[in-house]
């Protein structure tokens, strides 16, 4: 039988800073946390703009060694802790309870790895410090949070590129649902580094302009860096614990497009089954808002409007949709995560983000695309990740209590 | 519901060769970028072989669960080590995609048509993890069969050849379903899976 999960804790950095409060408010507003890159020099690339999370330098830590940490684990520990942080009271109980953390990430340390290339470039293989790729491997940052908070239990790491924070929730939520644990520690998380940036560049795939998602004149995505976390819990365990739950996961689906490395596929098609997949789970309820992953690419933005339309029917043109990449960009592996929690922030605050620049409608597109923050009940929502290489999944989210 | 091993394979970079003569013209005849996806892609192709699927898959019932060690690295610094060198212009926006690790499953499922579920997860036991996933999704009917298994690299073995010096890299590939579905099949059962162990 089939468990019930629902959401208790939430952590959360992107471009617009750090913790709940700040990210909400600023992407309700429609804010846009987009500027020219200062970590690197850009200056050489088309596109020369990202969303650097700029507040955020680095977090405490008491269990793993500081020095060696790279900018991922720092960002995903911080945020680990905002999230375990409403849970307070209890959380000295999480440490004698099994939990899974499950988290998602494209590039894990390569903040580190870069400067150990470097390394290798200037001063030659037996100079290049090792100590830098301590932190390297995409699994180590899961690691580091085991460490750092103490916790019992397992661990995954999906690198399914642009899904991969999706598939890290997605995960975790099947495993509450099958009894496995009753707590998991869930998300993604990524770091602007200039490997990722210049190979999008390479791929012609940022935008020298605004990342404009769904409109007409779209002209590519614009990169972005943070981690969210989510802290799931048994509907159960939680009320036991007097949690105070902030929304049940109610539906999750994958699927592959087996199409090529870098284009969806056009149709859309194997896209609409993660969606299809994600409303079956939960049995085909009324949705009140997407966020799409809208990237802003041409191809992208096309193929899911069109996946979107296969999975919800007529209704699609009605359901309001946004993408928040154009104020936050794209987080790859932490995008999915961090787009989960926005879609949660939609249900409990009522309220629906904008997509900001958009200005020109494309008739491939034909959704009911919201420029601006709409109040509304919203009870459900739906979040898309569509990755490169095909990689498709879609998760749904309903307020708690549901009285539907 | 209980998963069984209805397909296996086992291949070692060193053999590709030998690999790559069991496939299809058109497996034959696919560019390959870097070693370690025509090994995935080939292993692929033999355990979809040893379990009596045919080629192309073409279903969505079929999912495809890959772990991969640091192998990937190496790709990555080929990448990265271009940049370095050449500049800007050194980013290689063919070999870029690669630098992902769900590249190689997913050069698996566009060369096999496999349309369910692909995962990969990046950690040293992979393995161990992605059949344990795999067992789970099929128990949980998410999909009906699956694909499941890793690549390790063996960096004490640096060379296939004389020749040529490179890591040597295996790649292994378990088919798991259900019981019920393996005996409609009418196929051959290695194994009973019970909480990822075999």
């Amino acid at each position: 039988m089939k468990r019930r999960v629902v959401v208790t804790g939430i952590g959360i950095i992107t471009a617009h800073g750090v913790g709940k409060e700040i990210n909400w408010g600023k992407i309700k507003s429609g804010i846009s946390g987009i500027k020219t890159i200062t970590s690197f020099d850009s200056s050489k690339y088309p596109g020369k703009c990202g969303g650097e999370a700029r507040e955020f330098s680095a977090t405490s830590v008491k269990n793993v060694k500081r020095t060696r940490l790279d900018r991922a684990s720092h960002l995903l520990i911080h945020a680990v802790r905002e999230a375990l942080s409403e849970t307070e009271n209890d959380y000295p109980a999480y440490k004698n309870r099994e939990i899974l953390l499950s988290v998602g990430t494209t590039l894990g340390g390569m903040l580190s790895g870069e400067m150990y290339h470097r390394e290798v470039i200037q001063k030659g293989l037996k100079r290049a410090r090792l100590s830098l790729v301590t932190d390297y491997l995409a699994h180590y940052q899961a690691i580091n949070v085991l460490k750092e908070f103490e916790l019992a239990g397992d661990f995954t790491v999906f690198s399914n590129a642009c899904a991969s924070g999706t598939n890290a929730i997605g995960h975790a939520f099947n495993s509450l649902r099958y009894g496995e644990y009753d707590v998991a520690v869930c998300g993604g998380y990524d770091t602007m580094s200039e490997f990722t940036f210049a190979g999008f560049n390479s791929l012609m795939a940022v935008t020298p302009t605004l990342c404009r998602p769904f409109d007409k004149n779209r002209d590519g995505l614009v990169l972005g860096e943070g981690a969210g976390i989510l802290i799931l819990e048994e509907l159960e365990y939680a009320i036991r614990r007097n949690a105070r739950i902030v929304c049940e996961i109610v539906g999750y689906g994958e699927s592959s497009d087996a199409y090529h490395m870098t284009s969806p596929d056009p149709s859309g098609r194997h896209a609409s089954y993660a969606i299809i997949k994600a409303l079956q789970d939960a049995g085909n309820p009324k949705i009140d808002y997407i966020n799409a992953h809208g990237t802003g690419t041409k191809y992208n933005d096309e193929a899911e409007s069109k996946a979107i339309t296969m999975a919800l029917g007529d209704s699609a043109k009605e359901i309001p949709v946004s993408s928040i990449k154009p104020m936050v960009g794209h987080i790859l592996g932490g995008a999915g995560a961090v787009e989960a929690i926005v879609s949660i922030f939609s249900i409990i605050h009522k309220a629906m983000p904008p997509n900001i620049n958009y200005d020109c409608p494309d008739p491939q597109c034909n959704l009911n695309i919201i420029t601006k923050a709409v109040e509304d009940d919203v009870k459900t929502v739906l979040s898309n990740s569509f990755g490169f290489w095909g990689s498709n999944a879609a998760i749904l989210f309903r307020e708690y209590p549901w009285e539907g | 519901m209980t998963p069984v091993i209805t397909g296996l394979s086992k291949l070692v970079s060193c053999d590709l060769d030998k690999g790559i003569s069991h496939m299809n013209e058109q497996i034959r005849h696919m560019r390959f970028v870097h070693d370690l996806e025509k090994l995935v892609v080939i292993a692929v192709g033999l355990v979809l072989y040893d379990a009596g699927m045919t080629s192309p898959v073409g279903k969505e019932d079929i999912g495809l669960y890959v772990g991969v060690d640091n192998a990937i690295e190496d790709i990555k610094s080929e990448y990265f080590n271009n940049i370095l060198s050449e500049g800007i212009l050194g980013a290689s926006p063919l070999l870029f995609p690669f630098t992902s690790p769900n590249a190689l499953t997913a050069q698996a499922t566009i060369a096999f048509d496999i349309r369910g579920e692909s995962i990969t997860l990046p950690i040293q036991r992979s393995s161990k993890d992605v059949i344990e996933y795999a067992t789970d999704c099929i128990i949980g009917r998410y999909t009906k069969m699956a694909i499941a298994g890793g690549i390790t690299t063996d960096r004490s073995q640096t060379s296939c050849s004389e020749t040529i010096k490179a890591p040597v890299y295996t790649a292994e590939f378990f088919f798991l379903e259900d019981r019920k579905s393996a005996m409609e099949r009418g196929v051959k059962v290695y194994h009973r899976v019970m909480d990822g162990s075999i």
